[in-house]
């Protein structure tokens, strides 16, 4: 892995945590190949909803380019990767 | 909670009945169909004790001085079924093109651009509302609904779903919410049902005559968290003279949206300045209110069953 993707992983798993307000979990504690949703990091979906508006807000990736597009968010890597390649900010 | 009511949906009334009600209305036999309307709803509160429990926690808090007294809490529930049996004949009356006393009130409450949510309750002719929905929008409408879950439904929106209303599916990837945010930012109409806690969804408790009942937040952070207005609408039975009476409520709005999760407590003000419309409406119309289901929230159906 590149030191820009680490980076860029490392920049979105604070920002994560910090707009999901996720009071017990730090950065460290996000682990790339998880799910993001129930057993793995126990995100629901109103988070699903506030990934979307932050991939928008602040990665400038409009919400209809991923509304029918589920697997992006089945792990933080797939997650991550999606918004690399399609951000525009 | 939904699935004791999709199931109650999916177990009460057969084809032939249905079919047979249909035929009398066909023939324009209306007061033929309203006759045996109240037989059958007799019956029905008589003898079906599962959706007996399913209506009592609503008709507990409606009649407290009831509460205690089975039989006026069937007579109570029989004129609830009766109530929801003249709706659904409205609606397959409104189905067939036959022209029916409708009002509006409060049209200038429908904003006229931008993204809407439009939240609905399970109470009076409801369905109605999303007929007049394309007459007033002026935008894309999307349904939030379960079609798989109920066959009625399923036929219901399947009609809709050709004359302009997208369907999104509540049992898809997030509930849906994923898609009908995106349908607000692009500026459509997202009709939520706000009236009964979604199974494994987000809720909240809010206080409903001398209780709590539990409501969707969905509707609530959708907006938030979108920046656009919620539209309550009820629909209203309205007699002398008798005509259906689509109420537009004030719009809620919310402020600028933060750049952090919404919490709960953000929602709540909204959540229970809807409870109290749910309230008002049912202390006007208490036969109009069909949450069935809610007597499952806290306690099985059988437990209830023991109880009454």
């Amino acid at each position: 892995m590149t030191n820009d993707i680490q980076a860029f992983r490392r920049e979105l798993k604070e920002n994560l945590v910090d707009w999901l307000q996720l009071m017990d979990k730090t950065a460290d504690d996000i682990v790339d190949e998880e799910p993001l949703f129930k057993e793995g990091l126990g995100l629901d979906s109103l988070d699903a909803v506030e990934i979307v508006i932050l991939m928008q807000r602040k990665y400038g990736i409009p919400q209809s380019s991923v509304e029918k597009k589920r697997e992006i968010f089945a792990t933080f890597a797939s997650l991550a990767d999606f918004i690399m390649a399609n951000r525009t900010k | 909670m939904t699935s004791p009511r999709d199931s109650l949906s999916a177990t009460r009334g057969t084809p032939l009945g249905i079919g047979f009600f249909r035929l009398l209305l066909c023939c324009g036999c209306e007061r033929c169909a309203l006759l045996l309307a109240r037989i059958v709803t007799w019956c029905y509160a008589r003898f079906d004790r599962r959706a007996f429990a399913a209506t009592a926690e609503y008709l507990k808090l409606r009649f407290p001085d009831d509460a205690g007294k089975p039989a006026a809490l069937r007579r109570h529930f029989h004129r609830l079924l009766f109530e929801l049996a003249r709706m659904l004949i409205f609606s397959f009356e409104m189905g067939t093109g036959k022209a029916l006393p409708i009002v509006e009130e409060g049209v200038g409450n429908f904003p006229r651009e931008g993204g809407l949510v439009v939240v609905l309750a399970h109470f009076g002719c409801w369905q109605a509302s999303m007929e007049f929905m394309n007459l007033q929008s002026g935008r894309p409408i999307n349904i939030m609904a379960r079609p798989d879950r109920n066959g009625s439904m399923d036929k219901y929106l399947a009609l809709r779903s050709g004359r302009g209303f997208n369907i999104i599916s509540t049992d898809g990837f997030s509930g849906g919410l994923v898609e009908a945010s995106a349908a607000l930012a692009r500026g459509e109409a997202v009709i939520v049902m706000g009236d009964r806690a979604v199974e494994g969804a987000a809720n909240i408790k809010v206080k409903y005559f001398d209780g709590t009942i539990e409501l969707p937040l969905s509707p609530w952070m959708l907006a938030a968290r979108n920046g656009v207005p919620v539209l309550p609408i009820f629909t209203e039975f309205a007699e002398s003279p008798r005509r259906i009476v689509l109420r537009y409520h004030p719009v809620v709005t919310f402020g600028d949206a933060p750049s952090r999760r919404i919490r709960e407590e953000e929602l709540a003000p909204a959540a229970a300045g809807y409870a109290a419309l749910l309230e008002d409406a049912a202390r006007r119309f208490p036969y109009s209110v069909f949450r069935f289901g809610d007597a499952n929230a806290s306690e099985s159906t059988q437990a209830q069953e023991e109880k009454i």
